[in-house]
């Protein structure tokens, strides 16, 4: 189960929507669309004598999906949505998983949009939401329902004006923070960006 | 009455009693057979394939299958708690899954961990080791399932489970619920185990009862909540329910239009008692011998049988009309003497008729002409030993009416002898051959099963939201040991690719994506060992712990004493929806079905799995299509044979005469299949068949007219027409296609027939 994304993307989401006790902190962020960001990530694991860092930059369109597009420590963008799983290699090379062959994706994507559109209580099949602060500093903690557990102890979430940071904890012990910067609410999708999240 | 009539009447009790002997458990409604795949003829050669076929159906037909809810989740959820705890309560179900205990989803991954260096793999180049591991290490996958970076360091084993078919459905557990979010609200998945099988009346009133009983609870608590429901359960007992209001219609009708006509003609109750005998005895001896000889009765020989009515009643009509005309001059013996050949020879082609019914080894064919084919000897019988016995007065003359069939008679005679007419059916001849080019056939199986609207809409409705599989068709993968089953499953699967990617496809659920074959767990195995000292070099490379490498070197080499087998994989609790997937030993080794998901073509399956050896697909309903499509062909070839026969028959006593005797059935037939072809109908083995009937029935009416040619013999002609064409004009009311076109077919040849019989007074025996 892809749980790590999913929850980054439920992060996301929650970001770019309302926390259940933030109000409407994010209502200014309920009109955008399309969100683009940076992130930069660290992963902490121990089985590794050192952290892992990678970073990208992120597109969030409401209804059609996130492109993902790591570019250190190397090229690659995942596109997740509803059709499915696309990785695409700088080099151009597409590798789909159609929601057809990779059931878990698919729903992943489903239940991303109806957190997209607002639907909060998609994310309570999989968790605890619980939320705190002001709308000017706020955080979001998920703790795992059973059907999680295996895979996450907690997530936490936080932010102002926009979602800043996300915390995973996993099972194992693994920690993966992600930090998000440069947030743009403005800025339509471009044409390759369209038509990356078309998947076709 | 003689002692021959009693001898008779006799026999007739011996043979209740020992039909009634084989009602045991369940009585009557125990002894209808509802499932209708038990009807249709084994199609397979292998007999794995039919055993196949029977644990499919089994499996599918031993559950009730509901979705509750339909709005918000909230409300939804507490209606299908609701309606699962209802349904347990009544104690109907052997059990009821609605409210899941919490699943271990550590249970899979757990599963497979000592395996992990077994499972099959995408292998890459050494020098892309240390890009795979950076790559799997910033994914925003994260680590996915299974052992986590340490031991699964390039992610295989997590491929592997992530790709495993376990959640084919689309609906996840919530609160220990299996819930599904549509975008037309939230549904919750429950499934009732029946306590024994779904054909059995017994397990399908109480579990109708129980469901019912729960639903009316669920509409008081919830009223918005919907309910949508699947399984063999209901199918079965929507067609018994169908099946009997049919022929309660058919045999009521017929009941009330024979005694309606009994009481017009004859005015007796004396007659009307009689006759009730000869179709009493039909039915006793038609419903016992078929107990004899199948032990069961198809729904289909219940509707059908029903029509029997009319014609048990033919021989006595003619007897009681020849009655009627003689007067005063009535001596019964004698009378049945003169009428002998021409009920012998009707009894022949009519039985001979309802034989061709029985050539196809079709079980529910040869229910059929068995059950005629015994009702219309009995009756036939009675007519013969008893009757003469019972009626020795002459019966009151009825002058005016015999006048009035004299007119008829001349009237309707003359007609026969003027050019126009016989003109008129040359030119109706031509023009309703003419039309049989637009004639088209069909043999698909879906007219003889065809279940009601409703139902197939909601599981249609239901097998949409759920992704539920529910097609009878499957592929049937066998070998000499569980390895090369399970090999041959692998190839299979590659040929189904390229579907599945295509969308053509939904799925394809294989014992072998659970359990790889023995060959592929060893070169998964053999590659990971020619890895490992790269992989050792690329780990260090990417800051992994020395020990890491260490541990991964240890796995390795005891990961070849424990090869992943099918057994094992059995054990496990999330086996338990794949288990009919695997045959085990056979008669030919070890088999397994492979089930592919979705709509996909059989052909376009076929194709693909086109040279695999040991692989074949096996379709249900396409193989018995082709079966009746076959003996649709050798019908047509027995219908045109019949009619050669009777014809030689016929010129033997009649000459050039025996136009005329076999062209009224001849143009009945051919208005009928004018008229299948005028209204787009499509032929099938049944349209034939009614048209052999319609030949043994048109032949009696014209020899009956032309042996004995008096206005009594019209009357009994016209009486058994009558009756006839009613008991089986009603069948066109069925909702069973097959019967319908059955019905149809003969009511129309019967009519036509009868209408032209008047060609057939002119004809004299030589």
């Amino acid at each position: 189960m892809n749980s790590l994304s999913f929850l980054l993307l439920a992060g996301l989401a929650l970001g770019a929507r309302e926390a259940p006790s933030a109000g409407s902190l994010t209502a200014h962020l309920k009109e955008a669309a399309v969100v683009h960001a940076d992130f930069s990530q660290v992963r902490t694991l121990a089985a590794l004598s050192r952290p892992v860092k990678a970073s990208g930059s992120l597109v969030l369109a409401r209804d059609l999906g996130v492109i993902w597009e790591l570019r250190r420590p190397v090229a690659l963008t995942y596109v997740m949505g509803p059709r499915g799983l696309l990785v695409v290699t700088p080099e151009g090379r597409r590798d789909r998983r159609s929601a057809r062959e990779a059931p878990m994706v698919a729903q992943l994507g489903q239940v991303f949009q109806s957190l997209v559109q607002g639907d909060l209580k998609g994310l309570e099949a999989w968790f605890t939401v619980t939320g705190r602060g002001t709308p000017q500093h706020w955080e979001v903690t998920l703790l795992p329902r059973p059907q999680a557990a295996a895979f996450l102890k907690r997530v936490e979430l936080s932010g102002g004006l926009a979602i800043q940071r996300i915390r995973l904890e996993e099972a194992g012990g693994d920690l993966m923070d992600l930090t998000f910067e440069r947030t743009r609410l403005d800025a339509p999708l471009t044409e390759a960006e369209t038509r990356l999240l078309a998947q076709d | 009455m003689r002692i021959r009539g009693w001898l008779w009447v006799l026999c007739l009790a011996v043979l209740a009693a020992a039909g009634g002997l084989r009602l045991t458990r369940g009585g009557w409604r125990g002894a209808v057979q509802t499932d209708l795949l038990a009807m249709l003829p084994d199609t397979e050669q292998n007999p794995v394939a039919e055993a196949g076929i029977r644990v499919l159906s089994q499996a599918a037909g031993d559950r009730a299958i509901f979705l509750v809810g339909g709005g918000e989740p909230g409300p939804a959820k507490a209606a299908g708690r609701a309606f699962a705890e209802a349904l347990d309560r009544t104690g109907a179900f052997r059990q009821v899954l609605g409210v899941l205990p919490p699943l271990d989803p550590g249970l899979v991954t757990g599963f497979y961990a000592p395996y992990r260096f077994r499972l099959p793999f995408e292998p890459r180049p050494p020098a892309l080791l240390r890009t795979a591991l950076a790559t799997r290490l910033a994914s925003p996958m994260g680590s996915g399932p299974g052992s986590g970076p340490a031991e699964d360091p390039l992610g295989d084993e997590a491929a592997f489970l992530e790709n495993l078919p376990l959640n084919s459905l689309h609906v996840v557990q919530e609160d220990g619920l299996l819930t599904l979010r549509t975008s037309g609200g939230c549904y919750i998945l429950v499934t009732a185990a029946l306590r024994g099988s779904a054909f059995d009346p017994e397990v399908q009133r109480s579990s109708l009862g129980a469901i019912a009983a729960a639903e009316g609870r669920l509409a008081a608590a919830f009223p918005g909540s919907r309910l949508l429901r699947t399984g063999g359960v209901f199918f079965a007992a929507d067609a018994r329910e169908r099946a009997e209001w049919e022929a309660g219609l058919i045999s009521w009708g017929s009941l009330a239009a024979i005694v309606a006509l009994f009481l017009l003609v004859f005015r007796s109750v004396r007659h009307l008692l009689l006759g009730m005998a000869c179709i009493g005895a039909g039915l006793v001896a038609a419903t016992a011998v078929t107990l004899l000889v199948f032990g069961r009765l198809y729904l289909l020989t219940l509707v059908c049988g029903a029509s029997l009515l009319g014609v048990a009643v033919d021989y006595p009509f003619l007897y009681f009309a020849n009655q009627l005309g003689a007067g005063a001059a009535w001596e019964a013996r004698a009378a049945l003497r003169r009428l002998l050949p021409a009920l012998l020879l009707g009894v022949t082609t009519t039985l001979l008729g309802y034989a061709t019914l029985g050539v196809a080894p079709f079980p529910g064919l040869r229910q059929m002409a068995v059950f005629s084919m015994a009702g219309l000897t009995a009756s036939f019988l009675t007519v013969f030993l008893v009757l003469p016995d019972l009626l020795g007065r002459p019966s009151p003359p009825r002058p005016a009416l015999m006048a009035r069939l004299e007119r008829l008679l001349d009237g309707w005679g003359g007609w026969a002898r003027r050019p126009a007419f016989t003109r008129l059916l040359v030119l109706g001849a031509v023009l309703m051959g003419a039309s049989l080019v637009r004639l088209r056939v069909d043999d698909d199986v879906r007219g003889l099963i065809q279940p009601s609207g409703r139902l197939r809409a909601e599981e249609r409705r239901l097998r949409e939201l759920t992704g539920l599989s529910g097609s009878g068709r499957f592929f049937l993968v066998e070998g000499g040991d569980e390895g090369q089953v399970l090999a041959r499953e692998e190839a299979l699967r590659a040929r189904l690719a390229p579907l599945v990617g295509s969308g053509a496809l939904d799925g394809v659920q294989a014992v072998s994506s659970f359990v790889p074959s023995p060959a592929a767990q060893d070169l998964a195995l053999a590659r990971h060992r020619e890895e490992a000292g790269p992989l050792a070099a690329a780990l260090a490379a990417e800051g992994f712990r020395p020990a890491v490498a260490g541990r991964l070197e240890a796995g390795l080499q005891a990961a070849g004493a424990h090869p992943l087998t099918v057994d094992a994989w059995l054990r496990t609790p999330f086996a338990t929806p794949f288990r009919m997937l695997w045959l085990g030993t056979t008669a030919h080794g070890q088999g397994s079905l492979v089930l592919p998901l979705g709509e996909c073509p059989s052909p376009v399956l076929a194709e693909a799995a086109q040279g695999l050896p040991g692989v074949r697909l096996v379709d249900k309903a396409l193989s018995v299509s082709a079966l009746l499509g076959h003996y649709r062909r050798l019908a047509n070839g027995a219908l045109a044979l019949a009619v050669l026969l009777v014809g030689l028959l016929l010129v033997r006593r009649y000459r050039w005469g025996s136009v005329a005797i076999l062209g009224p059935p001849l143009l009945g037939m051919l208005a009928a299949l004018a008229v299948l072809a005028l209204a787009g109908s499509p032929l099938t083995l049944f349209n034939t068949i009614a048209l052999v009937l319609v030949l043994g029935f048109g032949v009696d009416y014209t020899v009956f007219l032309a042996e004995v040619r008096t206005p009594s013999t019209l009357l009994g002609v016209l009486l058994a027409g009558f009756a006839t064409l009613l008991s089986y004009g009603l069948l066109a009311f069925s909702g069973t296609p097959a019967l319908r076109g059955f019905g149809l077919t003969l009511g129309l040849g019967v009519l036509v027939s009868i209408l032209l019989s008047n060609v057939a007074l002119e004809v004299r025996a030589k």
